[in-house]
């Protein structure tokens, strides 16, 4: 079994979706690739602030992020499976005068 | 604005009878049904707890009670975010995705950002009504959930609070607290952009009394994400701060300015 983070991170885009879901994993041969990168980590996590996830439709362990406010790890992916930093909030430093 | 919402906060809700917006089942369908894998039907949905404070938000009901205004500032604070999730899906690729599906996946879509605006337009022009009969906070406990619930644009009015503090509690409001409550403002501010010195422009949001509160400011795509104890309000930044690096927020007493510096590789000047 995979670790939870690890799983999280890579199962975001549309592809890994359907794979999830039950797809066969030829599915990503049938659609472009831009579209299995297609980032739907908002939308994976809109449902699972319904509890969506917890009905089981969307596999176990998919659903690391909370909408409590916007702490999706969102973003598409790059060429190399990596996440494009912009797509997590940035915290600024600040300075009270 | 007022709109015909009333909400009281003090009181413990009931549970929100209702089926899920029809909009999301709708956008769940178009997204799954072209694949086949599964067809969750409304009568699935109905059955799952939307997040309670949400869901009541997205009601068409008059009425709805929320057990603090904590609860109904979080409330609001992710319905925000909901939607500003959903503006992140509906993109090109998501347009096209739709398109070959041959599914109405973004009209849902459309559908449900547009209720999502309707509720926060709503809430933020509600009549607030306190009761502090089940639970009184502290006063300073007070003072920070109105300033969340500021935050995402929702005012309260301090007399009525006033007249809310129930006249059996030990301690009576102070006039420090009194004056305090009446010097929370709404925050409505869209920001402005100007040219500090060359290549660096400075982003000017104001906010009475934003210096003596305790706000993270962040980054994220091309909203600034401004969050008070975990209530966050989301502000859109103008498209030219993309090609910009942000760099120091300053937090003075009615207003904050985010820096950010112009890359001349980025946006060579003509």
């Amino acid at each position: 079994m995979s670790e939870p983070g690890k799983e999280d991170a890579s199962a975001n885009d549309l592809g890994s979706w359907l794979i999830s879901v039950g797809a066969p994993e030829s599915i990503t041969d049938l659609i472009p690739s831009e579209m299995a990168r297609l980032d739907i980590a908002p939308l994976l996590a809109l449902f699972n602030g319904i509890g969506l996830n917890g009905s089981g439709l969307m596999g176990s362990g998919l659903m690391g992020s909370e909408l409590g406010g916007v702490s999706v790890a969102s973003g598409r992916l790059n060429g190399a499976g990596g996440k494009v930093s912009a797509d997590e909030i940035r915290w600024l430093p600040i300075i009270r005068s | 604005m007022h709109s015909d919402l009333r909400v009281t906060c003090g009181v413990e809700p009931e549970g929100v009878p209702g089926s899920t917006p029809d909009a999301l089942v709708q956008l769940i369908s178009a997204l799954s049904a072209p694949f086949g894998f599964f067809t969750p039907t409304p009568g699935v949905l109905d059955g799952l707890n939307l997040s309670r404070g949400v869901f009541s938000l997205l009601s068409d009901r008059q009425q709805v009670d929320f057990a603090s205004v904590n609860q109904l500032a979080q409330a609001v604070s992710d319905l925000e975010s909901i939607h500003l999730a959903l503006s992140q899906i509906d993109s090109e690729e998501f347009a096209i995705w739709c398109g070959l599906g041959k599914n109405e996946g973004r009209v849902h879509l459309m559908d449900l950002m547009t209720m999502i605006d309707r509720a926060l337009i709503r809430v933020t022009g509600s009549q607030l009504q306190l009761n502090f009969t089940e639970y009184r906070p502290s006063p300073k406990a007070l003072f920070r959930s109105l300033t969340q619930l500021a935050l995402v644009g929702v005012g309260c009015d301090a007399l009525q609070l006033q007249r809310a503090w129930p006249t059996s509690a030990r301690k009576p409001l102070s006039t420090k607290w009194k004056s305090r409550y009446e010097s929370v403002k709404v925050f409505k501010d869209t920001g402005t952009l100007v040219e500090r010195e060359r290549s660096i422009f400075s982003f000017q949001l104001k906010w009475k009394g934003v210096g003596s509160t305790e706000l993270a400011v962040g980054i994220l795509r091309n909203h600034l994400v401004l969050d008070l104890g975990g209530v966050r309000h989301f502000v859109e930044l103008p498209a030219a701060c993309s090609r910009m690096e942000p760099g120091v927020v300053q937090l003075f007493k009615n207003k904050m300015t985010i820096d950010f510096t112009v890359d001349e590789s980025e946006w060579p000047r003509s």
